[in-house]
C-alpha cells in the first residue's frame, strides 16, 4: 500500500500546494484507488526530507514530484506516464518542468503569498482551516515567508505592503548568480513618484503582466496540439508527467478567488488553451472516481507541541535563523537525538550563559570600588622633631589670606579648562 | 542652491547682471589634472568587460573566465566578434551586483574631459551614456549591434529556448552552486576563485558566501533541504535533455552559427571539463557530463572556434 | 575695613564739625579718599604677598587624606594622585608652598579624570593633637567629591553639511572605578547610513594626561563625491598623552576592512577599478599643538597639527602599504587700528595643509614593486570647511563626476575678520574676506608604459612623486576668493559665503555664488 502525504485541500482544489496537485494528479493518471491512500498531513516533518508531497512505502521515505515518479518506475509499481514519449519529447518535459519550477512557480508565490492582499482574502484562511490552532498562527507565516524568499529577486516587493522601503530587503532583478548575493546593499531609486497614488499591484502592474505574459505564452506555445477538447502538451500520450506538472500550477494560477486576480485575468482571455486545460485535467481527476482520502492520524501531544515550539522558534529573529539552518544540517545528514554536534551547541549556548551570568555577578561582586569615606595615613615612624613649634598661630595667619592663592598656584592645569581645586574653606584652631 | 546657472532652480531665478558675473568665472580654466595610477585611461578604445578572473594575465589574454555567467558574456562577444578589454573586477563594482558588465567604448564626440566639465553649461546632458555599464540582455543587444560579422543572429525559436534556458539555471546550476560552494572537498578552489585574498577576511566571507549559496539552492529547487545527490540527478536529467536536444547538429536549435543559448551551455560545460579548473575528485559534474559525447564534442567545438589561440597550449581534455 | 564702610555712611564734610572731631576721625575721614585707599590696598597686597612668600616656607605636613563621596573609584586608583601629599612619599611636602602646590596638581587631576560633577572640595583642617603620631605641623586635608552618574544614555537628531542623522550614545563612566570610560555610539542617517562604534579608554597611571583607548567600529558611509558607499569595520588602539607644554601626542594602531560597494549606475571607471575589499593596517603618529586663543574664531596664536601614517609595512601586513603624511599649520594675529583702544575684533588668519602620500613595497618585500594608491587611501580636496568654493572634494583629478582623490597636496587659504558694526569684538559674529587655493595631484608614470597593474618600482614611484610635488609649485593653484559671514558657536563652526572661483581646472567642481559651511576645524 502506498501512502502518500499531502497539504490538505483548499479553493476547490485538493490541495494547496503546487507539486502536491501534481503528484495527485499522476497517482491518480497510473493506479487504481485501491493501491494507495491519499493522506492530507499538512505537515512536511513528516517525511525525513520535511517536504510534502511524500511517498511512504513499506518503510521507504521519497519526497518530491520528481523524486516520486522515479521512485514509482524503478520499484516497478506501475508504468510511467512518459513512457511512450520520444527521447526529443522527454527532454522537452524535464525542459518545460524546469520552466514551470522557475517561472510558473514564483508567480503562483506571488498571486498567493507574496500580494498582502491575496495573502489576507484567500492564502491564509486557506491555511487556516487545513491547521489546528495555534499553528495557525505560526505555520502560515513562515510559508509565506519562505514564499517570499523565493519570488524575492523577480523584484516585486511592492506587492507586499508591509516592506519598507527602505530596510534590509533591496530587491533588484538580476542577482542571478552567485557570489552576487554577497551583496547586501543595491542603490535603489527610492524616489516616489505617481507610484504612490496606485495599490501596489497598480504600481506594478505593467512588470506583472510582462512576467506573466512570458511565463504563458512559453508554455501555451507548447501545446499547440489539435485536440481543442482536452488539450495536452504531448498529443501522443493521454496525461504525461509534464501535464499533471503544469496542471499542479496553473490551478493555483486559475482557482483561487483572489482579490487580485492579475493571474486569472490573463489566463482566461489571452491563453483559453490553457484554462481550457486546467479545466479538462479537473474534470479527469474527478471522472476517474473519488480520490482515496483517509484522514490523517491523531499526532501525539508531543509531537504536536514539538511543533508548535519549533515554529515559534523560527520566528524569533536572527536566532531563527540560526535554528532553522541547524535543524536542516541535522535534516540533511539524518541526524536525531543527541550527537556531537548538538551536544557540543548545547554546551556552548550553556557555557557561555553560565560565563555572562557568572561575569556579571562577579562585576555586581565587586561593586562599590571605592567608599564614601577612604583616607590616607602616612606609616611613618615618629621621628619628626617638635621643631615646628608656634604652628597654630602660623597657620592661623596663613590660612586667612590664602583664599586666593589658588590660581597663583596653578601648576600644570592651565589648559584643562579651569577645574582646579577649590580651597573654600579653611579650618584652624589657634592655641 | 549655488550651482552652475543652469541646474538652478526656477523659483531662484538669478537676476541678469548676476548671471553675467558668474559667467567671467572662473577667469582661467586650466587643463584637467592627470588621474591616477589605478585609475584606467579616461578613453576606451575597445569596450571593456568587467569579469571575474583568477590572474591579470589571465584577463590580458583573454582566456575564460572562471565564472559561468562571465563565461557565457565572453563566449557570446567572441562568438559576435566584438573584441573587448577584460577586467578583472569582482561583484561590489557591478550596478546590479553581478558580473559581468559592459563598458561600451567612448566616442569621439563625448571625451571624459568634455563631459566631466560642470562649467559648460550643457555637459549634464552629455554625461550619462559612456559610463553607463550595461549588463545582461543590454550586453546581448550591444554584442548584436556591434558585431562585425554580416551574417546576422538567427533568432532560435524562443520558447523552447526559454524553457531550455530554466533547465539550465533550474537543474544544472543548483548542482554547480553546491560542487563549487558548498562541497568541503571543493574549499580550496572556492578560497582561490572567490574569496579576498587576506586571511583575515576568509572567515566571513566564506561563511557569507556559503550561506548566500544554500539560500539559492533552496530557492531554486524549492525543497527545504539540499540534498546532494539529488542536485546530481537532476543535473544529469538537465545534461540528457541537452544532449538530447543537440542530437547529431554541430549547434543547438539546429542553427549554422552558434548563438546565446550555446554560450550558455559551454558556460557550464567548459568549466566542468576544463582539467586545470581544479575539482576535487568526489563529486563530479564531469563524470555525469562525458556521458554525453555529443555535448563534449559541442564543448570543444566552440572552443576551438573562440579561442583559437589556446589550441597549441591546450591538451584535450578528453 | 569695617571702619571705612561705617565712615562712608557719614553726611558730607562738615568743615565746622571737623575742627571739633579729634586725630581719630580725622584719620578715618582721610583713609576714605579713594587715593589714600588705593594706596592702601597696594600695600596690602603687598604686605600679603610677602606674608604668602614668608608663609609658603613655613613648614606643614600632612598627617592625613580624606576623600568623601568617592564610592566607586578604586582605593589603588587615588593612590598615585594623592601619595605625592603624604608625608611618607619619596619626596614628601615640607611646607606650606609645598602641600599647596601638590593639592593643585592633585585635585587637577581628579577633575581632569572627568567622572566629577563639580571640582573637588578641599578643606584642610589641623590634626587632633589629642592623637600622639601627630606632629604640630600636621594637617588633616578632606577632599570631597561629587560623582558624576556612571551611565548616560543621550539621543537625538543632527542636521548639518548636507546630512541628517539620529543618534544614540550610552556614556559608561568609571566602570571599574579606575575612571575607565565606554562610550557607545549609534547613528543613522542619509549620508552616513549607519555607524557604530563603542570606546572604551582609561587613564595610564591615573595620569588623565595620558589616556589609552581602545576603538572598534563599524559604518557605512555614503561618499556622493565618488559615487559610492564605503562600509567599513576597524579597530584602533591608540596612547595619547600631554607633554609638558601642553601638546597632545598620539600613536595608534589601527586596522580596518574597508568595501568599496553600492556604486551608483554612473560611477566612473575609476571608482569601479578601486571597489571591492581591501585591509589596511597602519601605526599612525598624531602631533597637535593649539595655541590659538578661540579655536572657532581664532584671533590671535597659531595651532600645528603633523600626522605620519605608515601602513602595510613590514610586520603590519594587509594589503595595502603606504606612507602618508600630513602637515596643517593655521594662525591669525589681531590688527590694532590707531585711535582705538583695547581689541578691535579685526584679525588676519592664514591657513596652510599639505601631505604626501608615498606608495610602498607590501610587507617585507622591501626592494620590491609598490602598489599604487587606492581611491580610499588618496586625499581629497576642496569643499566648504577647507576650499571653499569648491565642492566637496571638488579639487584634483576627476573622472567624470568622480573625485578619483590625489597623492600630493598643497593648499592654503587667507582671511581677514572684522566685526560686525554694533555687535563688536566680543560676538560670535565675524564678516570675512577670503581668498583660498590649492592643489591636488595624483602619482603618476611618467614612462608611459601602462603596465603597472602589478606595482611601480622604487624608481618609478621616486620619479613620479618629484614630478608630482614639482607641478605643485609649476603652476598656479586652483583658486577662489570672496566674503562671507562667520558665526562661531561653542560647538562648531558656522560660515555662510559668497565666493567665486578665479583659476580653476578642468573637471574640478566649483560652487558659484553661495555656500554654507559647518564644522569644527577650517583652513
Amino acid at each position: 500500500m502506498l501512502h502518500l502525504h499531502v497539504w490538505g485541500p483548499a479553493f476547490g482544489l485538493p490541495s494547496i500546494d503546487a507539486e502536491c496537485l501534481a503528484i495527485i494528479a499522476y497517482f491518480h493518471n497510473v493506479l487504481p484507488s485501491s493501491s494507495w491512500r491519499l493522506i492530507p498531513s499538512n505537515d512536511p516533518t513528516v517525511s525525513p526530507s520535511n517536504l510534502l508531497p511524500a511517498l511512504q512505502h513499506e518503510d521507504k521515505w521519497i519526497s518530491g514530484f520528481q523524486p516520486i515518479i522515479e521512485y514509482l518506475t524503478s520499484a516497478a509499481i506501475c508504468d510511467g506516464l512518459d513512457e511512450t514519449l520520444s527521447s526529443i519529447q522527454r527532454a522537452d518535459s524535464v525542459a518545460y518542468s524546469a520552466y514551470l519550477r522557475a517561472h510558473a512557480g514564483p508567480l503562483v508565490d506571488l498571486s498567493l503569498y507574496v500580494s498582502a492582499a491575496n495573502w489576507a482574502a484567500t492564502t491564509r484562511p486557506a491555511y487556516s482551516s487545513l491547521l489546528t490552532f495555534p499553528l495557525t498562527w505560526t505555520v502560515p507565516t513562515l510559508i509565506r515567508a519562505e514564499a517570499i524568499k523565493r519570488a524575492e529577486h523577480l523584484g516585486l516587493a511592492e506587492l507586499d505592503t508591509d516592506f519598507d522601503p527602505n530596510g534590509g530587503l533591496h530587491l533588484s532583478a538580476g542577482r542571478d548568480a552567485l557570489p552576487e548575493t554577497f551583496r547586501r546593499h543595491i542603490p535603489l531609486m527610492t524616489k516616489k513618484t505617481v507610484h504612490e497614488e496606485m495599490t501596489p499591484e497598480q504600481a506594478t502592474a505593467i512588470r506583472l503582466f510582462g512576467l506573466t505574459e512570458d511565463c504563458l505564452t512559453v508554455l501555451d506555445d507548447l501545446m499547440k496540439g489539435e485536440d481543442e477538447e482536452h488539450p495536452r502538451f504531448f498529443t501522443d500520450a493521454a496525461v504525461s508527467s509534464l501535464d499533471c506538472l503544469a496542471f499542479g500550477y496553473l490551478a493555483l494560477m486559475q482557482k483561487p478567488a483572489v482579490p487580485r486576480s492579475f493571474l486569472k485575468d490573463w489566463l482566461e482571455p489571452k491563453t483559453p488553451r490553457l484554462h481550457k486545460f486546467v479545466d479538462s485535467m479537473l474534470a479527469a481527476i474527478t471522472t476517474r472516481g473519488d480520490l482515496p482520502w483517509v484522514t490523517a492520524e491523531a499526532t501525539s501531544v508531543a509531537r504536536f507541541g514539538g511543533r508548535i515550539l519549533d515554529s515559534v522558534l523560527r520566528h524569533i529573529p536572527n536566532l531563527g535563523e540560526h535554528y532553522a539552518s541547524e535543524m536542516r544540517h541535522r535534516a540533511e545528514h539524518q541526524k536525531t537525538g543527541l550527537d556531537q554536534r548538538a551536544l557540543m551547541l548545547i554546551m556552548g549556548v550553556v557555557l557561555t550563559g553560565l560565563a555572562t551570568g557568572y561575569g556579571f555577578q562577579a562585576y555586581r561582586a565587586l561593586q562599590p570600588f571605592g567608599a564614601s569615606t577612604q583616607s590616607w595615613k602616612p606609616r611613618r615612624s615618629r621621628t619628626r622633631l617638635s621643631e615646628f613649634g608656634q604652628l597654630g598661630s602660623m597657620l592661623s595667619s596663613a590660612m586667612g589670606p590664602f583664599q586666593p592663592v589658588p590660581s597663583g598656584l596653578d601648576l600644570g592645569a592651565r589648559d584643562q579648562g579651569g577645574p582646579n581645586g577649590m580651597l573654600v574653606e579653611v579650618d584652624s584652631e589657634v592655641d | 542652491m549655488a550651482g552652475p546657472p543652469s541646474s538652478r532652480p526656477g523659483w531662484f531665478a538669478v537676476p541678469a547682471p548676476v548671471r553675467e558675473l558668474f559667467k567671467i568665472f572662473p577667469l582661467t580654466t586650466l587643463p584637467a589634472e592627470s588621474l591616477p595610477e589605478r585609475a584606467p585611461e579616461r578613453a576606451r578604445v575597445r569596450p571593456s568587460l568587467y569579469v571575474f578572473a583568477r590572474t591579470l594575465e589571465d584577463a590580458r589574454s583573454g582566456r575564460p573566465s572562471f565564472n559561468p555567467q562571465c563565461l557565457k558574456w565572453q563566449t557570446f562577444l567572441r562568438i559576435a566578434g566584438v573584441d573587448v578589454h577584460l577586467v578583472p573586477s569582482n561583484n561590489h563594482a557591478s550596478p546590479s551586483g553581478a558580473l559581468p558588465f559592459l563598458l561600451p567604448p567612448t566616442t569621439s564626440t563625448s571625451t571624459p574631459e568634455k563631459q566631466s566639465s560642470t562649467t559648460h553649461p550643457t555637459s549634464n546632458a552629455v554625461t550619462k551614456p559612456t559610463t553607463v555599464p550595461l549588463t545582461g540582455s543590454k550586453i546581448h543587444r550591444y554584442a548584436k549591434d556591434n558585431s562585425p560579422r554580416e551574417t546576422t543572429f538567427s533568432d532560435s525559436p524562443p520558447s523552447r529556448t526559454e524553457a531550455y534556458e530554466a533547465l539550465l539555471s533550474q537543474n544544472l546550476r543548483p548542482a554547480w552552486l553546491y560542487a563549487l560552494y558548498l562541497h568541503e572537498t571543493n574549499t580550496p578552489l572556492l578560497k582561490a576563485l572567490y574569496l579576498p585574498p587576506s586571511p583575515i577576511l576568509h572567515l566571513p566571507s566564506l561563511h557569507t558566501l556559503r550561506n548566500a549559496a544554500t539560500d539559492e539552492i533552496l530557492k531554486t529547487t524549492r525543497r527545504s533541504l539540499v540534498d546532494p545527490r539529488r542536485l546530481l540527478v537532476d543535473a544529469t536529467d538537465a545534461l540528457r535533455s541537452l544532449s538530447a536536444l543537440l542530437a547529431d547538429n554541430d549547434w543547438f536549435f539546429g542553427q549554422s552559427e552558434p548563438g546565446l543559448f550555446d554560450a550558455e551551455v559551454f558556460a557550464y560545460t567548459h568549466l566542468i571539463l576544463d582539467e586545470a579548473f581544479g575539482w576535487a575528485d568526489d563529486y563530479s559534474l564531469a563524470q555525469c557530463l562525458v556521458k554525453f559525447d555529443n555535448l563534449v564534442e559541442h564543448r570543444k567545438r566552440l572552443y576551438e572556434r573562440c579561442w583559437p589561440e589556446a589550441l597549441g597550449e591546450e591538451v584535450n581534455t578528453n | 575695613m569695617a571702619p571705612t564702610s561705617e565712615s562712608s555712611g557719614r553726611p558730607p564734610a562738615n568743615h565746622f564739625n571737623k575742627l571739633h572731631e579729634d586725630a581719630q576721625d580725622v584719620l578715618r575721614d582721610a583713609r576714605t579718599r579713594p587715593e589714600f585707599q588705593s594706596a592702601e590696598d597696594e600695600a596690602k597686597e603687598q604686605r600679603i604677598a610677602q606674608l604668602m612668600v614668608d608663609q609658603m616656607s613655613m613648614p606643614m605636613t600632612v598627617n592625613e587624606v580624606t576623600v568623601t563621596g568617592a564610592k566607586n573609584i578604586r582605593r589603588g586608583f587615588l593612590d598615585p594622585i594623592l601619595n605625592p601629599l603624604l608625608s611618607d612619599s619619596n619626596d614628601p611636602p615640607y611646607t606650606v608652598g609645598d602641600v599647596m602646590s601638590r593639592l593643585q596638581v592633585a585635585t587637577g587631576k581628579l577633575s581632569g579624570l572627568q567622572i566629577l560633577r563639580e571640582p573637588p572640595q578641599v578643606y584642610l583642617s589641623q590634626s587632633s593633637q589629642v592623637d600622639a603620631s601627630t606632629s604640630p605641623t600636621d594637617v588633616d586635608i578632606s577632599i570631597g567629591l561629587r560623582e558624576l552618574p556612571r551611565f548616560k544614555l543621550q539621543t537625538g537628531t543632527d542636521v548639518g553639511n548636507g546630512e541628517g542623522s539620529a543618534y544614540g550614545s550610552l556614556l559608561w563612566r568609571n566602570m571599574f572605578g579606575g575612571a575607565e570610560m565606554l562610550t557607545l555610539n549609534a547613528k543613522a542617517g542619509t549620508r552616513t547610513r549607519s555607524a557604530y562604534s563603542a570606546n572604551i579608554s582609561a587613564p595610564v597611571l591615573s595620569n588623565p594626561d595620558m589616556r589609552i583607548s581602545l576603538e572598534a567600529l563599524s559604518s557605512a558611509v555614503e561618499k556622493p563625491w565618488a559615487s559610492h558607499e564605503e562600509v567599513l569595520k576597524g579597530g584602533t588602539l591608540r596612547f595619547s598623552w600631554l607633554n609638558r607644554q601642553r601638546d597632545t601626542h598620539s600613536v595608534e594602531y589601527s586596522g580596518a576592512w574597508r568595501q568599496i560597494t553600492g556604486l551608483a549606475s554612473d560611477a566612473s571607471p575609476t571608482v569601479r577599478q578601486d571597489a571591492g575589499d581591501t585591509l589596511k593596517s597602519a601605526i599612525k603618529h598624531i602631533f597637535y599643538r593649539e595655541r590659538r586663543d578661540n579655536p572657532q574664531l581664532p584671533q590671535q596664536g597659531y595651532m600645528v597639527r603633523t600626522g605620519l601614517e605608515l601602513a602595510g609595512v613590514g610586520p603590519l601586513g594587509g594589503d595595502v602599504a603606504f606612507s602618508k603624511s600630513d602637515l596643517e599649520v593655521n594662525g591669525a594675529v589681531p590688527i590694532s587700528l590707531p585711535g582705538v583702544k583695547g581689541r578691535t575684533g579685526i584679525s588676519i588668519g592664514a591657513g596652510f595643509r599639505t601631505g604626501i602620500l608615498y606608495p610602498l613595497p607590501l610587507g617585507y618585500n622591501f626592494g620590491g614593486k609598490a602598489l599604487p594608491s587606492r581611491l580610499n587611501d588618496r586625499f581629497l580636496l576642496g569643499g566648504p570647511t577647507d576650499i571653499r568654493s569648491f565642492k566637496l572634494g571638488g579639487l584634483g583629478p576627476h573622472d567624470g563626476r568622480d573625485a578619483a582623490g590625489g597623492d600630493v597636496f598643497a593648499a592654503g587659504s587667507v582671511n581677514m575678520l572684522f566685526p560686525l558694526p554694533y555687535k563688536g569684538p566680543d560676538s560670535g559674529l565675524r564678516l570675512q574676506l577670503f581668498a583660498n587655493g590649492g592643489r591636488l595631484i595624483a602619482l603618476r608614470n611618467k614612462l608611459k608604459s601602462r603596465d603597472t597593474s602589478e606595482g611601480l618600482d622604487g624608481e618609478m614611484v621616486r620619479s613620479g612623486l618629484l614630478s608630482a610635488v614639482g607641478d605643485l609649485f609649476n603652476g598656479p593653484p586652483s583658486l577662489a576668493a570672496g566674503v562671507g559671514l562667520v558665526y562661531a558657536h561653542p560647538v562648531a563652526r558656522f560660515e555662510l559665503n559668497f565666493g567665486l572661483p578665479v583659476i580653476v581646472r578642468k573637471g574640478e567642481l566649483v560652487t558659484k555664488g553661495v555656500q554654507l559651511g559647518v564644522g569644527i576645524n577650517f583652513l
